[in-house]
C-alpha cells in the first residue's frame, strides 16, 4: 500500500512547480479559512477555473493544498478572535479563546497547527492503507444510518453544554427550527419563508454563522471599550513544549482516527467531525470541567480531526465518486473536467493520478504544519492591535463575508438579526453553539427520518433492527444520559 | 440567574407558540405518508422546547423566588443596550447606504462612524483605516476571487 504512496512522492519530487503550487495553496487557503464567512469550499471553487489550463497532477496540488489551508485556518480566528473561519473550525472556540483569553495564543495556536498537520497526515495514510475498507462500510448506510447518525451528532449538544443542559437543548431544538426554513426537503412545500425568495433554500449558513460567532464578539468589545481602558494580557508567542506534545498525542491519533471515519461517511463534514472529536476527548478526559476554559485537548481533538477528515472525504470520492462533502464535491467537478472518472476504474486505470493526489495531501499537510508554526507570532501580532480598530475590521469582513455566499444584502440582515440573538443569548448565558450543530445536521436529520419511514411504510422497525443504527442511536442516548449525571456531579462539587 | 432562565424560558415558549402558529397555516400534500407531514418535524420541535422550557421554569422557580435582590443578576446594562443598540444602528444603516452608494464608499463611512464613536484620537489611524480596509478587501474579493461586491444603485 505505501509503495502507492512513495510512487506518487516520487512523482511530485520530480516536478517543482508542483511545490511552489502547494505552498501557494496552502498559504491561499489559511488566510482564506481564516475570513471569517470564505470557506473552504468557496476558496476551491474561485481557483478551479483558474486550474483548467494546467495538467492534473498541477491542478491538484493547488485545490488539495487550499483544501487542507482552509480547514486549519479556520482555526486562527477560532482561537484569536472567538470567531470559526470556517464552519469545521467551531468547536475550536471552547478552549482556543479560552486559552488565548489566557494571554497563551501562542500555544493555543501551536497546539491547533500541530494537531491539525498530523491528523491531517494520518487521514492521508489511512486513506492510502484501508480507504477500500472503509468505502465498503460506508456503502451500507442509507436513510435509517443518517439519520441515528444525525442523531449522535445533535447528542452533542448535551456535552457541549456546559454550564446548564435544558437551555443547551432549547438552543439545540431552535436551532433544528431555523433548520427547518425553506421548502420541505420531501414534499417541496415551503415552510415559514413568508413570500421571500432568498428562504427557499433555508437560511444560509455562512451569515448565520458570522451572526452568531462575529457580531456578538464585536458588541461585547464594545461594552468593555467604554467601560474600562481594555488592555491586553501579556500575549506570548510560546509554543506548547514537548511534554505537553505527549500529552496530547494520543488525543491527536484518537481524533483523527474519528474524523478520517466521520469524514469517510458522506454528508458528514469536518465540522461534525470535530464536533465529535471533542465530546469523545471531554468524555474521556479525567478532569473534564477543565474543558471550556483552555483545556490544550479541547483544541487538539477538534482540529486533529477536521483535518483529518479531508483524507477521509477522498474516501468515497475516489473509490466511488461519492463526493463525501461540499469540497470533495468541488474536486468531483475538478476531476470530471479534466476528463478523469472517480471509482475503481481510477485505481486501475490512472493509478499514478491517485498516487499523485496521495503523496500532495501528506505534503500540503506537512508544508501546513511548517507553514503554521512559521506564522504564529505574526498570527500572535494580531491580538496587539487595539480593539478599537479591529473591531470595525472584523463588522466590514462580517458583512462582505454575509453578502458574498449568495450576492444577497438579504443575507446581509439575516447577519444582524442573528447576531442580535447571539447578542441576547449570550448575555442569558445560553450557548450558541448547539444552533450551529443543529442548523447542519437538522436537515439530515429530517430529511433521512421521512426518507426512512417511507422506505419502511411508515413502520418504526428501522429504529431497532438495523445493527449501525441502533448502534448510534445508543451512543447518542448515553452522550446525553452522562452528561446529565456528569452535571448533576459537577453541581453537587461546586455547591459542597 | 434564575430569574434570567425563567425569562429565557417563557421567551422560548413564546416563539414556540408563533411556531405552532405559523405552522398550521402549512398546506399537508395528500400524496404525504400520515406519518410525517410538512409541518409535522417544527411541531414536534415546538413542543420540545415547551416541555424543555417548563423543566427550566420548574427547576428556577424556587431559587428566583428566595433570591435576594442584591444577588440578582441583570441581563443588560442600561448603559450596554445604549452602547450596543448605536453600533447596531451604524451597521444597519451602512448595510442599507450600500444598497445605494455600493460596498466602498459604505464601508468606509462604516469605519469612520465606528473610529469617531470609539473615540480614536490618531489622524493616522482615522484615514489611513477607513480607506485601506474597505480597499483591500473590495480588491481581494473583485480582483483576486472574482466575487463581484455591490456597486450600489447610484453608480450602477
Amino acid at each position: 500500500m505505501f509503495s502507492n504512496l512513495m510512487q506518487g512522492l516520487m512523482s511530485v519530487f520530480s516536478n517543482p512547480m508542483v511545490f511552489l503550487l502547494m505552498i501557494f495553496g496552502v498559504v491561499s487557503g489559511i488566510t482564506i479559512g481564516a475570513l471569517p464567512g470564505l470557506t473552504s469550499t468557496m476558496a476551491m471553487a474561485v481557483l478551479l477555473p483558474v486550474t483548467f489550463g494546467m495538467e492534473a497532477k498541477m491542478s491538484f496540488a493547488l485545490l488539495l493544498s487550499v483544501y487542507c489551508g482552509a480547514i486549519y485556518g479556520g482555526s486562527i480566528t477560532a482561537i484569536l478572535i472567538n470567531t470559526p473561519g470556517t464552519p469545521s473550525a467551531a468547536a475550536t472556540t471552547f478552549d482556543g479563546y479560552a486559552l488565548a483569553k489566557r494571554g497563551q495564543a501562542g500555544k493555543a495556536l501551536a497546539t491547533s497547527t500541530l494537531s491539525s498537520s498530523i491528523g491531517g497526515i494520518i487521514s492521508v495514510l489511512l486513506l492510502t492503507t484501508i480507504a477500500p475498507i472503509l468505502a465498503k462500510f460506508t456503502l451500507r448506510f442509507a436513510a435509517p444510518e443518517f439519520f441515528a447518525l444525525a442523531v449522535f451528532g445533535l447528542s452533542i449538544i448535551a456535552s457541549i453544554s456546559n454550564k446548564n443542559i435544558v437551555k443547551g437543548l432549547m438552543a439545540g431544538f431552535f436551532g433544528l427550527i431555523i433548520a427547518s426554513i425553506g421548502l420541505d426537503p420531501i414534499s417541496a412545500i415551503p415552510r415559514f419563508t413568508f413570500g421571500r425568495t432568498e428562504l427557499l433554500s433555508g437560511v444560509a449558513f455562512i451569515p448565520l454563522m458570522v451572526g452568531l460567532f462575529a457580531l456578538p464578539q464585536c458588541f461585547v468589545e464594545m461594552e468593555s471599550m467604554f467601560k474600562e481602558k481594555t488592555i491586553l494580557k501579556g500575549v506570548h508567542s510560546k509554543l506548547i513544549n514537548f511534554k505537553e506534545f505527549l500529552s496530547i498525542l494520543p488525543t491527536i491519533i484518537k481524533s483523527a482516527l474519528m474524523g478520517a471515519f466521520i469524514g469517510a461517511v458522506p454528508g458528514a463534514g469536518g465540522d461534525i467531525a470535530a464536533f465529535t472529536a471533542y465530546n469523545e476527548a471531554k468524555r474521556n478526559a479525567k478532569k473534564n470541567e477543565n474543558f471550556g476554559t483552555g483545556e490544550l485537548k479541547g483544541i487538539a481533538a477538534p482540529e486533529a480531526a477536521n483535518n483529518a477528515s479531508t483524507g477521509g472525504a477522498m474516501i468515497p470520492l475516489l473509490s466511488l465518486a461519492v463526493p463525501g462533502d461540499s469540497n470533495t464535491a468541488v474536486l468531483l467537478g475538478g476531476l470530471i473536467i479534466m476528463g478523469l472518472q472517480p471509482g475503481p476504474l481510477l485505481f486501475t486505470q490512472q493509478s499514478d493520478i491517485v498516487n499523485s493526489i496521495f503523496a500532495i495531501m501528506l505534503l500540503a499537510n506537512v508544508f501546513m504544519g511548517i507553514i503554521g508554526l512559521a506564522g504564529i507570532r505574526f498570527f500572535v501580532k494580531a491580538l496587539s492591535v487595539p480593539k478599537q480598530i479591529i473591531v470595525p475590521v472584523v463588522l466590514t469582513l462580517s458583512v462582505v463575508g454575509s453578502y458574498s455566499m449568495n450576492n444577497s444584502i438579504f443575507d446581509v440582515f439575516v447577519t444582524i438579526v442573528f447576531g442580535i440573538i447571539g447578542y441576547v443569548m449570550l448575555k442569558a448565558d445560553v450557548i450558541v453553539s448547539p444552533i450551529v450543530l443543529a442548523v447542519i445536521l437538522g436537515p439530515m436529520a429530517e430529511t433521512n427520518y421521512r426518507r426512512a419511514l417511507i422506505m419502511f411504510d411508515g413502520n418504526y422497525s428501522f429504529l431497532y433492527n438495523r445493527p449501525i443504527t441502533v448502534v448510534f442511536l445508543s451512543l447518542a442516548i448515553f452522550t446525553i444520559v452522562s452528561s446529565l449525571f456528569k452535571q448533576k456531579l459537577f453541581k453537587r462539587g461546586v455547591s459542597r | 440567574m434564575a430569574r434570567i432562565n425563567i425569562i429565557v424560558a417563557l421567551f422560548f415558549i413564546l416563539f414556540a407558540a408563533l411556531v405552532l402558529v405559523l405552522s398550521a397555516g402549512i398546506p399537508v400534500s395528500e400524496s404525504q405518508p400520515l406519518t410525517m407531514g410538512t409541518p409535522t418535524f417544527p411541531r414536534m420541535l415546538s413542543y420540545g422546547i415547551i416541555v424543555l422550557s417548563l423543566i427550566l421554569i420548574v427547576t428556577n422557580f424556587h431559587e428566583a423566588r428566595t433570591e435576594k435582590k442584591e444577588d440578582r443578576k441583570r441581563m443588560f446594562e442600561p448603559d450596554s443596550i445604549k452602547m450596543v443598540g448605536i453600533g447596531l444602528l451604524i451597521v444597519f444603516l451602512s448595510v442599507v447606504l450600500m444598497v445605494f452608494v455600493g460596498f466602498i464608499i459604505a464601508m468606509v463611512a462604516m469605519n469612520v462612524a465606528f473610529l469617531f464613536y470609539f473615540k480614536v484620537k490618531n489622524k493616522v489611524v482615522l484615514i489611513v483605516e477607513p480607506i485601506v480596509t474597505p480597499l483591500l478587501i473590495y480588491f481581494m474579493f473583485q480582483n483576486v476571487l472574482n466575487i463581484p461586491l455591490p456597486s450600489g444603485l447610484l453608480f450602477y
